[in-house]
């Protein structure tokens, strides 16, 4: 058998081998250019107002996110109009990113951690109007992970990062860094090994301009969420952009509202504060369980910057689930004339999650059946979108929205005086947002995720 | 103390006589050309060799006396021949064409390797001779076996995720000699492990024999080092970009009284600093602020790899109580720090660092009996790991390597600060018993029992004195597997079928209340395999295995701080299915070529997986998995000095169900992200041993890359590469070239290697970028049979 060319390379062996040997060698001496330092210059931008932004401003983003075994995508879709019926979030003009999480949404942008990268940055997102996709319109490196943020203004936001005694002021707008306000007298409670200590929920009175920041403390080593007994909430006076003092409230725990933590902040200047005590985790449960462990909102009057010390009340036991020995309330978000909604647990404990506190009484539960009641305690949908009354305080369940599993996704907005709930009950095959009217007291299903996972924010848009 | 050991481990010891003699040679064709994979045999003491690419041939450690010597290749004449060994002999032998013999193809003659990718199940198989030249880290070569994907970042030093034919993680297993490496030597895998005194990789794509098996899903990787039969030195030093440095130094002494000794020491050293483009984070002097400066060409600042190692054997062989048996003590010692996370962040990691140390002893005795029917082996393992890992600082860095931040509030670097020591002893013992029945048959039984014990110190960072210690957690395995091979209709059908018992107990304690927590659980896996020898060049196999992987301890036990224990956690399992087949043709002397092709589907059931959106971390049998392809490889050998290898694969990876509390049912049937699906590579050497009538041997080669563009998260339909980067791993080209010379009579191989020579971008796990172009250059001195 004859292969010419094959013959050919033989003969020019030689050749080959000179040739090749002349290229690595050439090859591995290359030089390469590296930096290795970057020379900062401060240079003032152009005045812009929040109108000047080339954002869309009108419109609806819906999110959801798909978790596989490997890794996990959120989902975003924009519509000009709210969409209904089943709605497919990976086709059409979609988009998919690392991680798409508003933590507070103003006007027609919104603002959380890096949209698609793993830097710690506070990003601000937006519509691009040539693709109607979410966009990264604007970043501030941080040196910690994002903890919350909130707006106060067009041309002022404030922020927190995870366990550093710090208010950080920006500017919207602009997207520049402003001033950080430090507060070294700030309750750290380190009373565990490596116990970490953040501000996951931000609160602003625009009646005296203070931010209120109530403290999440947890150590890795303890099961329960807060490893406290009481709340803490440090106090800023952006008038003079000084840390004045920290409030206290006893036996009350987990200042976390989950979803969007939207603050609760009434005409007058009220601040209500739902803590969400510690799911029964924390081997309390029951009627019987000491008051941190449950559910409660506290109350911060107008004009004050402590706690009142007679106001405190579990909405869940007013909607008659007193006696269940988990309680859930989490997503609340802030009405008008004294009323606000949160979604809370709205059934009888199935008798396994008895069983397993039972065990948990006795001391004999394993970390399997702990996880097991966790899992039942967290995750079922047994959980209800509920209106409560902050000065009468009591509670009643929203009538036409199904029960959820509110207690992973339990985001709530409000827009031209509605209402939309984040609802996700598998067993009733929904998944998705249901609008409420607190004119007619009404509730309809806005749409449903129909691909794409389990439905996550709502951002909609306005100028 | 260990540092002592590994001391003591380098003193030279004496020196032994020597009473036995090797027999070398080169085998040519009447037209000079070198005849590769010629089988030479002695007639006594199943004595044997086959001859390299090269013609080279070598017996080793053969008595004095009067011996036959038979000298057989396809399409030539079989040489016969007497001798008498007295002294080591050099014998050359010039074979004659025979064209009748070309017309009945019977394959014959092949290398080890060679043998065992002929076998009914099917296995890639390469001899570490043929690639230490080319490459420094075993992963590198396991890489060009088709259906296998390695995936590493291009730091000396970090560990690899094997992929065979779509299932990785645990669910693949490792070996060395049939042990699993995690108890042989704890802490190294197919990327760290360093090449002195390995023989051959054994890549088995599904079925694992019973004297391999353990508990591995899909496949596994088996190390087969290499026998200590005669005397030997041999060194060898490699230089490289990124101040990499790897040396090593191997003595092999024997004695005429069938005993031997062997030490051997080496260090590994790289500063990893490799360049990429990353994002610029910047401090304004003015007022501190962080900047975002864009991305620039930086260099990796704080990924240093340090391993010293030191291996001392005692053995002795031929004797009446034992064909070979011996002990060995290892250390290794790993200093290793850390650079990033799992992906690139505007933040690098400037301080966080570890260190393991290891001292294992490693036994070993062969016996055959009953007329050389029975064959008994036996390995056992102690090995005693320490693990340190730091990672407490309260600075933070950019990728200039400048301190950006400090926060004393906020330490560690990875997800919050760390000051742990981990103690894990394992035991280890395989124990083999082959017997040879009659008309081609045998049955072969093998038990493995492997215990691991882990003690966990958590330290509280602020208080290092004070530290918080895991209770012991403990797993022991036992896997007994009986096979029965066959070969039937004149040795056309290979048959082979094995039963395997799996048991396991695993102790540990419940992070809530420190309750003790134990499962045992037994069960039962089979395999079975069938080849056909359809023509002389072509034959067709299959092969069926159900696999069980028993959960890692820290899945069961969790990890005393987050991840909670799960004492219920069940096995994952799987159905593996493989059909192929193998095409086999010499044209002539000058040209051969072999062609194989195998299908597969796995299906992977109670995948294990940790849902981080639950109320506490712990691990689940959460899901199904199916993975389905095909992978395929030509082989072309032609003009007696080139070779072609060329691999190809397809894998469809899909998930089947999925148990999520927050599960939606549009997942089912949808692509499992993070799962390159197509990828091929291309070698295409040329080699002689004397050219330019010098002497002097030279291999030349060029080894093309491909992995397609794959996505490493869900997408939705628009997203591409171009609008959604971070969504996707791109298409990643690879272009090696080497060069190495065998010198002073094959003395001393000098290579030179380039890799990445075109610059590409290539990437690991979640696209963390690997190195651009670099070079290594490498030294092997050996000389044996003084």
């Amino acid at each position: 058998m004859k292969f010419q060319i094959f013959n050919a390379m033989k003969k020019n062996s030689k050749l080959i081998f000179t040739l090749f040997s002349m290229l690595l060698v050439f090859i591995a001496c290359e030089p390469e250019e590296v930096i290795t330092e970057v020379i900062v210059t401060t240079i003032e931008g152009p005045g812009q107002t929040i109108s000047d932004l080339p954002f869309q401003k009108s419109g609806v983003v819906s999110a959801s996110i798909l978790s596989t075994p490997t890794s996990f995508s959120y989902f975003t879709n924009y519509s000009e109009q709210l969409p209904s019926g089943a709605i497919d979030l990976t086709a059409g003009n979609s988009a998919s990113f690392s991680n798409y999480f508003p933590q507070t949404i103003y006007k027609f942008l919104a603002f959380g951690a890096s949209l698609d990268t793993d830097n710690l940055e506070l990003n601000r997102y937006a519509v691009d109007p040539e693709t109607n996709q979410i966009t990264r319109a604007g970043a501030i490196p941080l040196a910690a992970s994002l903890s919350q943020v909130l707006i106060i203004n067009d041309n002022l936001g404030v922020y927190t990062i995870f366990d550093t005694p710090s208010l950080f002021l920006f500017n919207p707008t602009t997207m520049q860094f402003i001033q950080e306000i430090p507060m070294p007298n700030a309750v750290q409670v380190d009373a565990l090994p490596n116990q970490t200590n953040a501000y996951f929920h931000i609160i602003h009175r625009q009646q005296d301009n203070r931010i209120f920041l109530p403290l999440t403390t947890n150590s890795p080593v303890s099961p329960q969420f807060y490893d406290a007994e009481d709340i803490y909430v440090e106090v800023v006076n952006l008038n003079t952009l000084a840390w004045e003092k920290t409030a206290v409230f006893n036996q009350a725990t987990y200042p976390l509202t989950r979803g969007m933590e939207n603050p609760m902040v009434d005409e007058e200047g009220n601040i209500y504060l739902l803590t969400q005590g510690q799911y029964s985790l924390d081997f309390q449960f029951g009627p019987t369980a000491p008051p941190r462990s449950r559910p409660q909102i506290l109350k911060i009057p107008a004009n004050s910057t402590d706690f009142d010390p007679d106001y405190a009340f579990n909405p869940v036991n007013f909607i008659g689930f007193q006696n269940s020995v988990a309680q859930l309330c989490t997503g609340s978000i802030y009405g008008a004339d004294g009323i606000a909604y949160a979604v809370m647990t709205a059934e009888a404990d199935v008798p396994r999650v008895n069983e397993l506190l039972a065990l948990l009484a006795m001391g004999t539960i394993t970390d399997a059946e702990f996880n097991e009641l966790a899992a039942l305690v967290t995750n079922s949908p047994n959980m209800r979108w509920t209106r409560i009354d902050l000065n009468a305080q009591t509670a009643e369940v929203i009538p036409d929205i199904p029960f959820t599993a509110g207690f992973v996704y339990p985001f709530s907005y409000t827009s031209d005086g509605k209402f939309y709930f984040q609802v996700f009950n598998p067993d009733q095959a929904a998944n998705g947002y249901y609008e409420y009217d607190p004119a007619t007291n009404t509730s309809t299903n806005v749409f449903t995720v129909a691909a794409g996972g389990v439905a996550t924010q709502l951002f909609i848009l306005e100028e | 103390m260990k540092k002592l050991l590994f001391f003591l481990l380098l003193v030279p010891v004496t020196i032994f006589a020597q009473n036995r003699f090797d027999i070398s040679g080169q085998i040519k064709g009447e037209n000079g050309v070198p005849i590769a994979f010629a089988n030479v045999v002695l007639d006594k003491n199943n004595k044997y060799d086959v001859a390299n690419e090269n013609g080279q041939y070598r017996i080793q450690n053969v008595r004095r006396g009067s011996y036959t010597i038979t000298i057989t290749s396809l399409g030539f004449e079989t040489i016969t021949q007497t001798i008498e060994v007295s002294a080591d002999l050099e014998l050359n032998f010039t074979m004659s064409e025979n064209v009748q013999a070309l017309d009945a193809v019977v394959v014959q003659g092949d290398k080890a390797s060679t043998q065992q990718e002929q076998k009914a199940i099917t296995i890639g198989s390469f001899e570490l001779a043929d690639v230490v030249s080319q490459t420094n880290i075993l992963a590198d070569a396991v890489d060009k076996i088709s259906g296998v994907r390695i995936r590493r970042s291009g730091s000396l030093g970090d560990a690899a995720d094997v992929s065979i034919n779509g299932l990785n993680g645990t669910a693949i297993r490792t070996f060395v000699d049939g042990v699993p490496i995690e108890f042989l030597f704890p802490g190294t895998d197919i990327a760290t492990l360093p090449l002195t005194g390995l023989r051959r990789v054994d890549v088995y794509k599904g079925v694992l024999p019973v004297d391999i098996a353990s508990d591995a899903l899909g496949g596994g990787i088996n190390i087969i080092t290499e026998e200590n039969t005669v005397n030997r030195i041999r060194a060898s030093y490699s230089a490289g970009s990124f101040n990499t440095h790897l040396g090593d130094l191997s003595v092999t002494l024997t004695d005429g009284n069938e005993s031997f000794l062997k030490v051997s020491a080496g260090a590994n050293y790289s500063d990893n600093d490799y360049t990429f483009e990353a994002p610029l984070l910047v401090q304004n002097p003015d007022n501190g602020q962080l900047i975002d400066a864009g991305t620039g060409n930086i260099r990796r600042f704080h990924d240093l790899y340090r391993l010293q190692y030191s291996t001392a054997t005692i053995g002795t062989y031929n004797k009446k109580w034992t064909d070979h048996a011996e002990i060995s003590v290892n250390y290794f010692d790993t200093f290793r720090e850390f650079q990033n996370n799992l992906q690139i962040s505007n933040i690098a990691i400037g301080e966080a660092e570890g260190e393991r140390e290891n001292v294992a002893v490693v036994a070993k005795y062969d016996k055959t009996l009953i007329k050389d029917k029975l064959k008994l082996k036996t390995i056992s393992n102690y090995s005693d790991l320490f693990v340190r890992f730091v990672d407490t600082t309260a600075n933070q860095y950019n990728w200039l390597g400048d301190i950006v931040a400090v926060s004393e509030a906020s330490r560690g670097e990875f997800a919050g600060a760390v000051l742990s020591e981990t103690t894990t002893k394992s035991y280890v013992n395989r124990t083999t018993l082959n017997l040879q029945l009659p008309k081609s048959s045998s049955l072969t039984l093998s038990n493995l029992l492997a215990v691991q014990d882990r003690e966990l110190k958590d330290f509280d960072i602020d208080n290092p004195t004070e530290f918080g210690v895991a209770p012991e957690q403990k797993i022991t395995k036992n896997i007994t597997g009986l096979q029965y091979d066959n070969q039937v209709f004149n040795e056309s059908v290979e048959f082979s079928a094995a039963l395997k018992y799996y048991t396991y107990k695993l102790v540990g304690f419940s992070n809530l209340n420190r309750v003790p927590i134990e499962d045992t659980e037994g069960f039962l896996g089979w395999n079975a395999s069938l080849k056909y020898q359809l023509l002389d060049e072509l034959s067709v196999r299959g092969s069926y295995e159900r696999g069980f992987l028993i959960p890692e301890i820290v899945q069961f036990a969790g990890d005393g701080i987050n991840i909670a224990p799960n004492g219920e956690l069940q096995p994952e399992e799987s159905d593996n299915y493989n059909l192929g087949f193998r095409f086999n043709k010499r044209f002539n002397n000058d040209y051969a070529l072999t062609l194989t092709a195998n299908g597969f589907l796995r299906q992977q059931r109670n995948f294990i997986f940790i849902d981080a959106n639950a109320a506490r971390q712990q691990n689940e049998n959460i899901g199904d998995i199916d993975s389905q392809g095909v992978e395929g490889e030509l082989k072309f050998n032609f003009l007696g000095n080139f070779n072609w290898n060329t691999n190809v694969s397809f894998v469809d990876k899909t998930i089947e169900a999925f148990a999520l509390d927050t599960a939606t049912d549009d997942l089912i049937g949808s692509q499992l992200p993070n799962t390159p699906r197509f990828f091929y590579n291309t070698e295409l050497s040329w080699q002689t041993d004397d050219i330019f009538n010098t002497g002097i041997g030279v291999r030349l080669f060029g080894l093309y890359t491909h992995v397609d563009v794959f996505n490493i998260r869900p997408v939705a339909d628009s997203d591409t590469i171009e609008n959604t980067p971070d969504a996707f791993v791109p298409e990643q080209d690879r272009l090696d070239f080497g060069v190495a010379l065998s010198l002073f009579d094959r003395k001393v191989t000098a290579a030179f290697n380039v890799v990445n020579i075109t610059d590409e971008d290539l990437f690991d796990n979640f696209s963390i970028p690997r190195p651009g172009r670099n070079f290594n250059f490498k030294l092997i001195y050996e000389i044996s049979n003084f």
